[in-house]
């Protein structure tokens, strides 16, 4: 398998605390990598860093060859990567279609040079990703709720937003923090089934997850980190027996 | 008859503001101080284009737009890097700099002695023909504005501009430039404001800087929220409503000497009373935002 991003030894304080210490990682092509780690560990920060939201105290990181550090985060998610956030991120004064919308690369209809001097092409495109966006949302069970506002989804069916934005974005690699925690079994079904499938779209995935069963049956490979450090990494059923992470996950 | 033409051209003028303000503030509820300034810089380059080398208002238009933009290109800069109340203060400052600069730049724009014997829209000489040739020439220049706000306000680029304050973040980890966006429409809004600003100087056929104060840029701000964030048809009927109110109580019959100070009490209730029972702005149901919608 060839290496889709790779992380060197990256490091992060706040005032003390320790959020990412020597920590380095790979993952592969159409590889879906599970990061578990107690509160506080630190998987959050690994995701901040990796867009760019957060600049490291020392260390690299780099998708496609292309360095991160140090490059704006839009153009960071320009490079192909995308994310979800614990604490969810949408736009909830519009539609739920408009987000997905939104999301799409590249878009003529977003220079107003085109908007006004080349309204056909601007009017083409947008018919083609509202297509497209209208083949996201079913799947995800959203069809229904598309001329909805983000505002009135339900907790569940807004982290599936996220990650249909994702989709949308056409990310090659993307960060989902959390994204079942705290919904229905229903919709974290779907949810996983989506996630199951990204690597049949050619995509990469980390998948930030306190539920281990759920996470067991997607990974491919998996890491334990706890205070900013990577504790054990390998198959999902080698690091779900390593005596450190059943120690944390028995208290 | 000429006085009621000549009120409601000054209301198509502030509808006018109204829409161009509406694009930077209205959805991203980026909220600016500025527009009295460009409105001014185009009232300016107008009235200095059209009195020194004679130019038309149709010569004066695209030279005043032009003039604005580079104006608000230069300092979006800095605007740019601003976001909520601190948006706020810093194009409250370009407003308050660039009126000290209209009251003594002398040789220029001659100070508070201001500019007069600014030319009509066109050459005539009968009173009432002259306000309804304004009134036409604005009243074209309005929808124009409207429709070109409109159009960039449907665009994916108007969809942009929704996250632009309410989830920055967002914007940014799907791959937009959140700076590169504000500064757009900041010079959009400020370039398209001087439009009005050249009609007002060719209709009121002079300028000083007591037209383009602060205050106007509150006065703007107010129809913007009182028609509804991001409405452009709630700013057309605010703008009516405030400007023709202060007028309408002109005719109240009242003691000369407290008749100034009444009018004035009786408009500031009246926009209190607007904002604490129409908060969602005049008219429609999702006027304030599109949240209003009841869940
Ligand atoms: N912006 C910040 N400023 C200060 N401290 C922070 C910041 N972000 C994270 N931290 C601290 O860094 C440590 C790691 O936080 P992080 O959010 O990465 O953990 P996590 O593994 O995602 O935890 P959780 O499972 O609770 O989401 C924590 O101690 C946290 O308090
Ligand atoms: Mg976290």
């Amino acid at each position: 398998m060839t290496s889709l991003a790779g992380i060197q030894s990256l490091s992060k304080h706040f005032n003390g605390v320790v959020a990412l210490a020597d920590f380095s990682c790979a993952v592969a092509e159409r590889e879906i990598l599970g990061l578990l780690g107690p509160n506080g560990a630190g998987k959050t920060t690994l995701f901040n860093v990796l867009t760019g939201l957060l600049a490291p105290d020392s260390g690299s990181a780099s998708f496609k060859g292309q360095a991160l550090v140090g490059r704006p985060v839009h153009k960071i998610a320009n490079l192909g990567i995308a994310r979800t956030f614990q604490n969810l991120r949408l736009i909830r004064r519009i539609t739920v279609l408009e987000n997905v919308l939104l999301c799409f690369k590249n878009q003529p209809g977003e220079n107003l040079l085109n908007v006004f001097f080349r309204p056909g092409l601007c009017k083409r495109h947008e018919d083609g990703i509202r297509e497209k966006a209208l083949a996201l949302l079913e799947p995800a069970g959203l069809s229904e709720k598309a001329h909805d506002l983000a505002d009135n989804l339900s907790y569940g069916q807004q982290k599936l937003l996220s990650i249909v934005c994702c989709l949308a974005a056409d990310a090659d690699l993307l960060l989902l923090d959390e994204p079942i925690a705290g919904i229905a079994p229903e919709m974290a079904e779907r949810i996983l089934t989506i996630i199951a499938d990204l690597p049949n779209q050619g995509k990469s995935a980390i998948v930030i997850e306190h539920d281990i069963d759920a996470i067991k049956g997607i990974a491919h490979r998996m890491i334990f980190m706890d205070a900013g450090r990577k504790i054990c990494e390998g198959t999902p059923d080698e690091v779900l027996n390593d005596p450190r992470v059943i120690e944390a996950y028995l208290d | 008859m000429s006085y009621i033409l000549h009120i409601a051209t000054i209301v198509m003028l502030y509808a006018m503001l109204a829409a161009c303000l509406n694009l930077c503030s209205g959805r991203t509820r980026l909220l600016a101080l500025s527009t009295a300034a460009f409105y001014g810089i185009g009232a300016y380059v107008a009235a200095i284009a059209s009195t020194r080398i004679g130019a038309s208002f149709l010569i004066s238009l695209p030279l005043a737009v032009a003039t604005s933009a580079a104006i608000a290109l230069l300092v979006g800069l800095v605007v740019m890097r601003c976001s909520g109340e601190f948006f706020l203060l810093c194009t409250l400052s370009i407003n308050a700099v660039l009126w000290v600069v209209a009251n003594s730049w002398m040789s220029v724009t001659r100070g508070a002695l201001g500019i007069s014997k600014i030319p009509g829209f066109f050459d005539l000489s009968n009173v009432v023909a002259i306000r309804v040739t304004s009134l036409i020439v604005v009243g074209v220049g309005l929808i124009v504005l409207q429709l070109v706000c409109t159009r960039a306000l449907s665009s994916p680029f108007g969809r942009l501009l929704w996250g632009l304050e309410d989830a920055p973040i967002f914007l940014a980890a799907m791959g937009k430039d959140a700076k590169r966006l504000r500064l757009t429409v900041f010079v959009l809004s400020a370039a398209l404001s001087a439009i009005p600003g050249v009609f007002f100087a060719h209709h009121i056929g002079f300028v000083d800087p007591s037209s383009f104060t602060v205050m106007e840029s509150v006065l703007c701000l107010a129809i913007v929220i009182l028609g509804g964030l991001g409405n452009l048809r709630g700013g057309l009927i605010a703008a009516v409503a405030v400007v023709v109110l202060p007028e309408a109580l002109r005719f109240l019959v009242l003691p000369d000497a407290s008749a100034a100070q009444v009018r004035q009490i009786i408009y500031g209730l009246a926009l209190v009373a607007c904002m604490l029972w129409r908060p969602q702005g005049l008219i429609g149901e999702y006027a304030f935002g599109r949240e209003a919608k009841p869940k």
